[in-house]
């Protein structure tokens, strides 16, 4: 009877721990991929790390796109809303994407879905919405921390549109308005 | 004394059965074939639901972390030939296609680690501006007929001339298609659309 007591118990919370797993995975992922990053890199929350095109030494990240140059940055609004401006190519696919640190992407936009190449962003939460820039789109962040991310595409892989992209790549800022 | 050390053998057992089943689970290529649509040796998977799906979330944060939604981007993903066996660096092939209709597309060659396949000549992926076409005069039975641009890429481990995508040293390889916006006609036509077919060619 208690060896069938056991039994019980052991299915019962293996179950438990199945479906944790499965809901916690990401967060680790996340957790450890943040880590990696800013150790690397050597940055902080709300500093923008540059990957320019990147080429199998670079393991951060599964999949990564050679096509791709990637400004990057893990951010904390707690504080207060970050503005984000720089300046974007005008003539290649550039998008935005921000993620939550269960992984869940909440928020994207294309170039074609932005009205010009010049950044003028802030990501805030909800109780932050009072905060306003001149023009600035205001992204609500479900989530305090988060990461956000800009891929930029540089298709033809010549040295001049290498170092087109990276000038513009270095132009993007954050600042927290606290 | 006694009573809690059984309390944690079987805490300890479940959660090694219970988490290590789910990430066993997780990695295998297998147990998302349901969410998955096919389209010959492609699978694509048509709703990323990371919100409200934990299953898909931790899957995809483990072989494709910071994805983007389907409506920006369709990740077609290749780990098996035409013929249905596993992409493998022990043999050659030849990717025969046609340009697929989006805004951007590229073809890139992962490892079984879902990494770039580290190569002395640093290529990684061919996209639609960097990939030499083949002209239609070829008479290429592959190809679809009225296919305005079609090209040919050799999968090898040897180094080849034009469209070569290296593939290094793989129990296992991954081709990643990702198409960028593309045409309605994609979207709704997932299992049909025209993708390239991937054969095993002698070396």
């Amino acid at each position: 009877m208690n060896f069938l007591k056991y039994i019980l118990s052991i299915l019962i919370l293996s179950f438990i721990f199945y479906k944790i797993t499965i809901k916690y995975t990401p967060n680790v992922i996340y957790g450890k991929v943040k880590s990696k990053m800013m150790t690397q890199a050597g940055i902080q929350e709300n500093q923008t790390r540059l990957l320019p095109f990147p080429e199998e030494d670079d393991r951060a990240v599964v999949m990564p796109n050679p096509d791709f140059a990637y400004v990057s940055m893990f951010y904390d609004i707690e504080q207060g809303p970050l503005h984000i401006t720089g300046e974007m190519p005008d003539s290649t696919y550039w998008s935005v994407a921000l993620y939550e640190p269960n992984t869940s992407n909440h928020y994207v936009k294309n170039d074609l879905q932005f009205r010009s190449s010049e950044l003028n962003l802030v990501i805030g939460s909800e109780i932050q919405k009072t905060t306003s820039i001149d023009g600035a789109e205001l992204i609500n962040s479900p989530t305090n921390e988060g990461f956000l991310l800009f891929r930029i595409l540089g298709t033809k892989r010549t040295q001049k549109e290498r170092e087109k992209i990276i000038e513009l790549m270095k132009t993007v800022k954050a600042v927290q308005m606290i | 004394m006694k009573v809690a050390i059984k309390l944690f053998g079987v805490i300890f057992l479940s959660a090694l059965l219970g988490g290590g089943y789910a990430l066993m689970q997780l990695k295998s290529l297998k147990s998302n074939s349901d969410i998955m649509v096919r389209n010959g040796c492609w699978r694509v998977n048509p709703k990323m639901d990371l919100k409200q799906n934990d299953w898909q979330r931790a899957q995809i944060a483990i072989i494709g972390l910071f994805a983007l939604r389907e409506s920006e981007v369709l990740y077609f993903i290749a780990s098996e030939d035409s013929d249905g066996e596993k992409l493998s660096s022990k043999y050659d092939y030849e990717l025969v296609g046609t340009e697929p209709n989006s805004r951007y597309w590229s073809y890139t060659m992962y490892g079984e680690d879902y990494f770039l396949i580290p190569n002395e000549d640093k290529v990684y992926s061919f996209n639609l501006d960097n990939l030499s076409y083949i002209s239609r005069d070829t008479l290429n039975p592959e190809l679809p007929r009225g296919a305005s641009k079609a090209y040919s890429i050799l999968v090898s481990s040897d180094k080849q001339g034009d469209n070569w995508l290296p593939s290094g040293e793989e129990d296992q390889f991954h081709i990643l298609l990702r198409m960028y916006n593309p045409a309605p006609e994609v979207y709704n036509n997932l299992e049909g659309v025209v993708l390239p077919t991937i054969r095993k060619v002698n070396r």
